[in-house]
């Protein structure tokens, strides 16, 4: 009998649509909080699951009365001759071989010890620094790089999880062929080379075009190659595109102040921030800047006030839920919402010297901002600070557009930002860089009709895959098939290969050499720390070998070469540096970065005709909307990567699948319920998918991630999930991923959607029932409370005096604790990524995840509270907490979880016998079991491969079928450090030891070290009066400390 | 009374039962041992590494990268 999952249970939304009686219980003292519409309306299902250890049927396969009738006599017998067998059997089963020393041991490996290599991570153009950790010659952990400017040591959970795809065993790994464009075969690359070098020739000499679709330019010596490439074929000509850009703001910001691109915002100077559908903490712009500029004013202990967030959404993110006060809005009403602030400012206030151009008071006379409350049903307290506040904190506020919103908005948001002084907070030592700028809709369309015209010779796509990614309308796909030669370069089959005769393996970054130019003042460098696995090639190597016309031009260092010779010719001479080139060259590869002191344009004025004459504006129109978003496989190109897939979505926990986030109202009009299919229809256009009911989202607003639902993705990623790219068009009216006239209808069918938001729940108890709303698992106040008195934060909880079983411990000498700050977490789940990689966790499938048994160490929990229409959210990452009075320690029947001397509480992974009577009885539900060998059981062993063996970090364990694991606070990091002060001949430090988690948070959210030692910032923590820690009643006496979540709002706690 | 005859309980004679196991062990040790080595062959390639890492010699290794990333 197939697990039924909670999503499966249909809620009942005519009791979740809002009722005027609704809004006096939401003003309740008594804070309850709820993970899903089951917990918070006490579903009886639902409550008999939460307490069940195990999901209902995982356990139906065991029935006592089909058990073999077998004697024990004969049971026994048979038992004994074949463990004789199995075990002379095994004396020979399998030659491991010996481990022996190198022979010759290459110069850079010392064995044991790891070697770092900067180098920079272009899963997405914002290239952030990484740090390359490898063991043996192998690359096993991407981390950033502390020395690059912008990222400052972090990367996002992309850039963590990106690891998987280098030894991805769906990997390409030679050039393939086929005339028909069918069935490729094996090619070599001599073949490859010539035959392409005649085409180009050919091409070149006839007139026909050379098309090159790349992504975004922002390697100078990519640029510089690509135009060496236009002159020698001179017919050649590159388009670029993105599917995620930030074009449209940069646009307005051209039109309204004449310079390319949007300035680089100081957001650790801003005060107030006004986020308009602009989900800035989770992935527009460089989101892990912004994590770590926004958490700087939210954290208790460097003194600094606390800045204040507003987010005004239709959709439902994760910075909606980080911020003090949200409120939903229907996001084409947004622009009317902007002009409603303008006119409060500049007609009634008076505060801007465009108050009295009348070319922008004008425009602006007839919108007000009380109405428009009214209209839309906002928050009046929430608005009253937001106005005020704007005029409290002009020059020291921001107000940030989402990338979805039209032009014309963030003209209106740049006029906003300029009443309000804002421009004080555009950097004016940083600005972003516009290497090349990305093709407009007129340069595809001119090339798809000169595809049809047979005009185009030859069509690269240099790393891109615009058959899955270009709008259908556009007629992409069809056009290129005319095309006599299409060469595809990816690093595996993709859509645009089913397209192409030629598809060409491409290096994976950390095999590949570049360099990169994303803001004024450095250059981040990059680096391969191995050779190619495969015999794949990077694609500048490629071109640069046809650009020289010959197959004997390429060896191994032909594009380093280039990148080399460039630098030395063009950029060094400019760099001013008292080295010699070489030197340079190596201290730049060594740190990543070279910096270049260049001074940005002074800033410019901006122009109020671009407001004043714009011909026409956003309104507001009674349709569904449609917002295409950004999730966590980006824009596909991480769809064959399981971690990725597995990570549930910060908001609504869903995995494996992309989904129709609708909200409550929006589902009862539509009669549809979780899992329910809609059609999602513009015109020609569209889609059928699924239902999830999001709280929070605005009404007739229907949220779907891109990067899903593609064909051909390989073994793990293909089919799963729905093309959302299918409702892209080339006729923009707002934006290219924000649509307002959408008709949506209830479809028949369903999909299951997985969810983990009800796994491992803690918040229920059977035996003391209403104890789970005053435990404390998460403690919300005010930041105006904690400034008064911190102490009264935590409020006075009932005391629940339960005597505890265990004899205090005193640990004298060292003791390992961990502290988060809910404050600083937004949920962006770099963290649980970071930990997948560092401790070999596997991947389980959809499947397993429904039946509660995905194996992530660390998960974020996500707690609602309010109401379902608007509801507040916290993030809570939850591990092990290294209890000292751990539960789990006192039933183990073989003693295979201990305590260790430092505060640790350990697995012994070979005593194991898998009773799991220790998750049984922990009460943070976070220890995860190896039901299966779940690298054989994943997707016939998909990743039990060779490839993927090599990734696995030799510090830690690979778990196999019947083990317990957890969270080990990194005991191999532990180990490192005390081995080095072994050797150093000193003590251990606390600060040399730092977590994978703790590494890779962008927010600086996580700290750990040695909870004895007064200095250290762990120990700070759990002095501060806001620290507490999870469920202490019940006395296991936990090691993390968690800080209070403080709303920065005006209202008492 | 006790009886030995055994053929109607399934029980095995204690001499028989010997006879057995002295016989399944020589079978064991002569499936390990003798020429069935072309098995063992077959298995050893299978498990010698088609994917060769080596180093870039060219690039340039972090020197002192015990770093920390708080703050």
């Amino acid at each position: 009998m197939q697990a039924g999952g909670p999503m499966d249970k249909k809620i009942d939304i005519t009791n979740l649509v809002p009722q005027e009686n609704n809004e006096q219980k939401s003003e309740q003292k008594e804070i309850n909080y709820w993970r899903s519409f089951r917990e918070l309306h006490n579903d009886p299902d639902f409550l008999k699951e939460k307490n069940n250890e195990f999901k209902e049927g995982v356990t139906d396969d065991f029935e006592v009365s089909k058990l073999s009738v077998l004697s024990r006599r004969k049971f026994l017998a048979l038992l004994s001759a074949s463990a004789a067998l199995a075990a002379t059997g095994c004396s020979d089963y399998k030659e491991k071989g010996s481990i022996v020393p190198y022979n010759k041991k290459p110069e850079e490996i010392i064995v044991g010890l790891p070697n770092f290599y900067a180098s920079t991570c272009t899963s997405c153009n914002n290239a952030c620094g990484i740090l390359v950790k490898t063991r043996e010659g192998r690359p096993i952990k991407i981390d950033g790089n502390p020395d690059h400017p912008v990222s400052k040591g972090k990367i996002c959970a992309k850039g963590q999880a990106s690891i998987l795809n280098l030894y991805d065993p769906g990997r390409l790994k030679d050039p393939v062929y086929s005339s028909d464009r069918q069935n490729h075969r094996n090619i070599p690359w001599g073949e490859v080379d010539d035959k392409i070098i005649a085409e180009l020739k050919t091409n070149a000499g006839s007139g026909k075009e050379i098309a090159i679709v790349t992504h975004r330019v922002i390697s100078p010596s990519y640029k510089k190659l690509l135009d060496e490439f236009i002159a020698a074929y001179p017919t050649t000509k590159v388009y670029s595109y993105e599917l995620f850009d930030e074009g449209t703001k940069n646009s307005a910001w051209t039109k309204t102040y004449g310079r390319k691109t949007y300035p680089v915002v100081k957001l650790e100077n801003a005060k107030v921030i006004l986020a308009l559908e602009s989900d800035f903490l989770t992935y527009e712009g460089n989101a892990v800047e912004n994590m770590r500029l926004f958490a700087m004013n939210r954290d208790v202990m460097n003194g600094r006030e606390f800045n204040r967030l507003y987010v005004v959404e239709g959709a439902a993110t994760s910075t909606g839920f980080t911020a003090d006060y949200r409120m939903r809005l229907r996001t084409d009403a947004i622009e009317e919402f902007v002009l409603s602030l303008l006119n409060e400012f500049l007609v009634k206030r008076r505060i801007s010297s465009f108050a009295s151009d009348v070319r922008i008071s004008g425009v602006v006379q007839s919108f007000q901002l009380e109405k428009f409350a009214k209209k839309y049903n906002l928050d009046g307290k929430a608005l009253n600070a937001l106005v005020e506040d704007l005029i409290k904190n002009q020059g020291n506020s921001i107000v940030l557009a989402g990338n979805k919103l039209p032009e014309s908005t963030h003209i209106a948001v740049n006029l906003l930002n300029d009443v309000l002084g804002n421009t004080k907070l555009y950097s004016a030592d940083s600005e972003e860089i516009e290497l090349q700028p990305l093709s407009q809709r007129n340069d595809i369309e001119t090339l798809i009709g000169s595809m049809n015209a047979g005009n185009v010779g030859m069509v690269i796509h240099a790393g891109t895959n615009p058959v899955y990614h270009i709008a259908h309308d556009y007629g992409y796909t069809d056009a290129v098939k005319k095309v006599p030669t299409v060469i595809t370069i990816a690093d595996m089959l993709n859509e645009s290969s089913e397209v192409s005769q030629y598809v060409l393996p491409l290096s994976h970054i950390l095999e590949s050499w570049g360099d990169y130019r994303t803001r004024t003042n450095f250059y981040s460098l990059q680096q391969p720390m191995i050779a190619p696995l495969y015999r794949s090639r990077q694609k500048e190597a490629m071109l640069l070998t046809w650009l020289r016309g010959n197959k004997e031009a390429f060896n191994e260092n032909l594009y380093h070469e280039y990148v080399m010779q460039n630098w030395e010719k063009n950029i060094f001479p400019v760099l001013n540096s008292k080295l010699d080139f070489k030197k340079f060259w190596n201290a730049s590869l060594h740190d990543g970065v070279a910096y270049i002191n260049e001074k940005p344009a002074p800033p410019s004025t901006f122009i109020p005709d671009a407001f004043a004459g714009l011909s026409s504006r956003m309104t507001a129109s009674e349709e569904y909307i449609v917002l295409l978003e950004e999730g966590n496989l980006g824009d596909g190109r991480f769809a064959n990567n399981g971690w990725l897939q597995e990570l549930p979505h910060p908001v609504s926990k869903i995995v494996w699948d992309n989904y129709a986030a609708v909200s409550v109202q929006t589902a009862a009009d539509l009669g549809v319920n979780n899992n329910d299919n809609i059609e999602v229809l513009f015109g020609e256009r569209h889609l059928t998918l699924p239902v999830f009911v999001q709280p929070g989202l605005a009404d007739k607003v229907v949220e779907i991630q891109l990067g899903y639902g593609r064909t051909k993705a390989g073994d793990v990623g293909s089919n799963v999930g729905f093309n959302a790219n299918v409702l892209l068009t080339k006729h923009v009216t707002l934006s290219s991923r924000f649509f307002n006239n959408a008709k949506v209808s209830k479809v028949t069918g369903t999909h299951e959607l997985v969810t983990t938001q009800e796994n491992h729940a803690i918040d229920e108890s059977p035996l003391l029932k209403d104890i789970q709303f005053k435990r404390g698992i998460i403690v919300e106040s005010t930041y105006n409370e904690f400034k008064k008195n911190p102490a009264l934060v935590k409020g006075e909880k009932e005391k629940v005096d339960i005597e505890s079983v265990n004899r205090e411990h005193k640990y004298t000498s060292f003791k390992w604790g961990m502290s988060i700050d809910l404050n600083k977490c937004t949920g962006c789940s770099a963290c649980v990524i970071a930990c997948n990689v560092e401790n070999n966790i596997p991947v389980v499938g959809k499947e397993q995840v429904k039946k509660g048994r995905e194996m992530t160490w660390l998960r974020i929990d996500r707690y609602y509270h309010g109401t379902p229409d608007t509801p507040q959210a916290n993030f809570q990452p939850m591990l092990c907490q290294h209890c000292d009075f751990a539960p789990c320690e006192n039933v183990c029947p073989v003693a295979a979880t201990t305590h260790s001397a430092d505060g640790l509480n350990i697995m012994a992974y070979n005593r194991c016998v898998g009773t799991r009577y220790c998750s049984n009885n922990c009460p943070y539900k976070v220890r995860r079991f190896n039901y299966f060998n779940f690298r054989d059981h994943f997707n016939d062993a998909y990743y039990d491969k060779e490839s993927v063996n090599l990734m696995y970090n030799p510090e830690v364990t690979v778990r196999s079928r019947g083990v317990m694991e957890k969270c080990t606070f990194c005991v191999q990091r532990v180990m490192d450090e005390r081995q080095h002060a072994i050797e150093q001949n000193r003590n251990v430090e606390g600060a040399n030891v730092t977590t994978a988690c703790q590494d890779a948070c962008p927010s600086y959210a996580i700290v750990f070290g040695n909870i004895n030692d007064k200095e250290s910032e762990v120990y700070k923590h759990r002095e501060n009066a806001i620290g507490y820690l999870v469920l202490e009643e019940i006395k296991t006496a936990p090691n993390v400390t968690y800080f209070a979540k403080l709303r920065n709002t005006e209202e008492k706690a | 009374m006790k009886s030995n005859n055994t053929s109607s309980t399934g029980k095995i004679r204690r001499r028989n039962f010997f006879y057995y196991v002295g016989a399944s062990l020589v079978g064991i040790f002569s499936i390990s041992k003798l020429p069935f080595n072309i098995l063992q062959n077959k298995i050893n390639k299978e498990i010698s590494a088609t994917i060769k890492i080596s180093e870039n010699p060219d690039a340039v290794k972090r020197v002192n990268a015990g770093r920390r990333t708080n703050g």
